[in-house]
């Protein structure tokens, strides 16, 4: 219910005249008993109609921990989950979202993925499917004919090419489909569609306020980041736009928080003009204003102080790395000293937690990198005992430390990840040396990351995994308490698949990689280059101190990037 | 400021609305309807919204009681039809009061309690003219062995569709039973186990079984 994305295509399908959506999430597995025990389909909850009766069925993919969950739905429905199987028009499987940057893993179940944002070409989509349906043509004229609409993947109408050893070395198109597909933008973020009314669940759900989306694409370039590389260009959206539909979204749901939601809002630009414009009408209705994190080189007390007129909130940093060495590799233009000073800065003006966010197993990472974290949750300490207005109070510094897992679309696409016994092992270490007093160190067992890692950069041989997987019962593989990596480890034996072969080898430039007949608008070159410098400890600038030619601009036609 | 009195109703689907959860849904719901709630004072403020007998989830009721500030002069014109039309299905405002009597007055709740289940109306009423139903009962403190007699008032039961509805009045408040523990009793006496249980809040009462407003 929370993601944002899910939002805006709802309210935009629900407001075209022939459309009617509705919304199905994945039933936890004791609803799932319960359904199949009374062999009722997964229904849709605004009609409680059965799956089953609707055209086209969409998911969006924002996590490679719930492919299986993708299969069990369609079964629940009754609807075969191999796409090969689904004859004629009804049952359309569409799928977008962050994970089709490489949707392989799920060609065989999934009749048309659609590559980025998704406005305008799920209704062109749509169109197309209506005059399919009035002339009653065949799924195979449909999906050629979808094909050429840009941003529309049909897997099935590629051949995938391996080599004799199993390497994959390319990709053919077949009836007339593109060779590359071309992700899909809005250009004009102040014209499209952003509803008025989101569904306002009556139970708690996470992230549940108003989501104000200021800006899509982020200026950093952080080499880890698939976000930062596959959501170009950065476009903006005005503070007149902005303040409009949070004023109206706020009165239509009733809502006590806005968040200022983007990949780094405190890149905005007009960020305090937005803000001048907010935060009246919000304090005399008692809603509250955020923003889900921010730069610590970018930190401003006073906004931190306008934004908590309603209320409190903790600050997070994210300095993902413990030294300077490692976080120019990285590219997360981040200094020590810039976090010191943020956080004295909060501190001296009453602040008492800190959450600091880092990743372990990044390329070139040594001890003294991890001994870094700890380096810095002392130093924050230290800056506290300084900088505080009231020591009695006592402070509270958590250090997150999550699994680095290499991305397809991102400078880091050809790294091994670190086994599960490294990272375990680094783990141990860090246990070590994070007892601090004052700090509380978190981490996540590495085996979901490494499962993520596995399907992050797989080729389609990992349908086959899924599917196994998925027979076998396993599903919401992203839950520590329903993972089976038992069942897991079994499929990938039955299938004759390697987990290391694809998340643990390094891909050499000259690789073929599987999801490269996806393009999201930033050239190989440029990851590339990127890859290099990381290895020559080369931190890049940020887009507006440099454009460094990545190529999203083209997606622009003629357009201009950051205006 | 003045502290007002609302009566609702919550069924159907609402039912499976908890209780932390529908503060949040009528806070959302005023917020929509445009009606000022006070706010209480301190470091987090919170909208004054008090529901005075709180509901077991999944439960249904005609006679719920929600206490709100009013940070307003007086109410808007078409204040109800404002509100319902800003709660959700299920959940339907028929009234509103200055509030003037303290909550700890309740002292009774009228369920019906529809049930399915392998006994008669009339074993019931044998049932519960005995002198004592012991059942164990949980409570904060652990098990506890608890006679239920003493805590209802006028117990009747009769036939209804496929099974027998009962009408009952329990201890609410301070000194409470849930109405569960009926069906409890009725399980453990007769060696039954019910297979469709649903609950409904009818009235709330004071100590002299008047009706609490």
């Amino acid at each position: 219910m929370s993601h944002l994305g899910m939002k805006i295509l709802y309210g935009l399908y629900n407001s075209i005249d022939y459309c009617w959506c509705e919304r199905c999430f994945a039933p936890w597995p004791d609803m799932e008993e319960e359904l199949r025990a009374a062999h009722l389909p997964l229904y849709a909850l605004e009609s409680g109609d059965g799956l089953d009766a609707f055209d086209i069925i969409a998911f969006t993919l924002q996590y490679e921990l719930s492919f299986t969950n993708v299969l069990n739905m369609l079964d629940l429905a009754g609807i075969p989950v191999r796409a090969a199987e689904r004859e004629g028009l009804r049952h359309l499987v569409i799928a977008g979202g962050c994970c089709t940057a490489n949707p392989e893993p799920l060609a065989d179940f999934v009749d048309v993925f659609v590559i980025g944002e998704g406005e305008e070409v799920s209704l062109e989509l749509f169109d197309l499917y209506r005059t399919a349906k009035r002339e009653n043509w065949d799924k195979h004229r449909f999906l050629a004919a979808a094909a050429q609409i840009g941003g529309c993947y049909v897997p099935a109408l590629y051949t995938p090419h391996y080599d004799k050893d199993g390497n994959f070395t390319g990709i053919t198109p077949s009836d007339g489909a593109p060779a590359r597909i071309v992700k899909r933008i809005v250009k004009d973020l102040d014209k499209a569609y952003y509803p008025d009314c989101p569904v306002v669940p009556s139970t708690e759900v996470v992230h549940d306020r108003v989501m104000l989306e200021v800006m899509r694409g982020c200026i950093r370039g952080c080499r880890f980041c698939q976000a930062g590389h596959t959501f170009r260009p950065i476009r903006e959206k005005s503070p007149e736009t902005l303040i409009r539909q949070g004023i109206t979204q706020a009165e239509n749901t009733g809502y006590d928080e806005i968040s200022l939601t983007s990949l780094s809002t405190t890149d905005y630009r007009k960020l305090d003009e937005l803000c001048d414009g907010l935060i009246d009408w919000c304090a005399k209705r008692h809603i509250s204003l955020a923003l889900p994190s921010q730069r610590a080189d970018k930190f401003s007390v006073e906004l931190a102080q306008r934004l908590e007129k309603v209320r409190r909130t903790g600050l997070t940093f994210a300095p993902e790395a413990g030294t300077q060495r490692l976080r120019d590799v990285i590219n997360k233009n981040i200094r020590e000293e810039d976090l010191y000073n943020a956080c004295g800065l909060a501190f001296a003006n009453g602040w008492n937690s800190v959450k600091l966010y880092y990743m372990m197993g990044l390329p070139t990472e040594t001890l003294e990198d991890l001994d870094g974290i700890a380096k810095i949750a002392r130093g924050v300490v230290d800056v506290w005992r300084k900088t505080s207005d009231n020591r009695a109070r006592g402070v509270r510094v958590t250090a997150s430390v999550a699994c680095f897992v290499p991305k397809p679309g991102t400078p880091f696409q050809w790294e091994p990840m670190d086994t599960v016994e490294q990272l375990r092992e680094k783990q141990e270490y860090m246990k070590g040396i994070m007892r601090i007093k004052n700090v509380d160190f978190n981490w996540h067992d590495p085996i979901t990351s490494h499962l993520e890692g596995v399907f992050a950069r797989g080729d389609r041989r990992l349908c086959a995994v899924i599917y196994d997987a998925w027979r076998r019962g396993c599903r919401f593989d992203g839950w520590d308490d329903q993972l089976r990596m038992d069942l897991w480890q079994e499929a990938f034996e039955a299938c004759g698949v390697d987990m290391a072969y694809y998340a643990n080898r390094a891909r050499s430039f000259d690789e073929a990689l599987p999801w490269e007949h996806i393009y999201n608008g930033v050239t190989r070159e440029h990851l590339m280059m990127e890859n290099l410098r990381a290895h020559s400890g080369l931190a890049s600038e940020d887009c507006r101190a440099g454009c460094a030619g990545c190529g999203a601009l083209e997606l622009l036609e003629g357009g201009i990037c950051d205006v | 400021m003045s502290e007002l009195r609302l009566l609702f109703e919550k069924r159907g689907t609402a039912r499976y609305i908890s209780h932390l959860d529908l503060m949040q849904v009528f806070r959302r719901a005023f917020a929509r309807a445009d009606v000022p709630l006070g706010f209480s004072k301190g470091f987090h403020p919170h909208p004054a919204i008090t529901i005075l007998l709180p509901l077991s989830t999944g439960f249904e009721s005609v006679c719920e009681l929600l206490d709100f500030e009013l940070d307003a002069p007086r109410l808007p014109d078409n204040f109800l039809y404002k509100l319902n039309r800003a709660l959700p299905a299920g959940i339907c405002v028929t009234g509103v009061s200055e509030s003037h009597t303290p909550a700890r007055l309740i002292r009774y709740a009228a369920y019906e309690i529809y049930t399915e289940m392998d006994v008669t109306p009339e074993a019931l009423t044998e049932l519960f003219s005995r002198d004592a139903l012991v059942i164990t009962k949980r409570t904060k403190r652990g098990e506890s062995e608890t006679n239920i007699l003493p805590l209802l008032r006028g117990f009747r039961a009769e036939p209804q569709g496929d099974g027998i509805l009962i009408r009952v009045k329990v201890a609410a408040g301070n000194e409470s039973l849930n109405p569960e523990y009926v069906i409890a009793a009725i399980e453990k006496y007769c060696g039954v186990t019910a297979s469709y249980t649903s609950y409904l809040r009818r009235e709330v009462f004071t100590e002299d079984l008047q009706v609490f407003r």
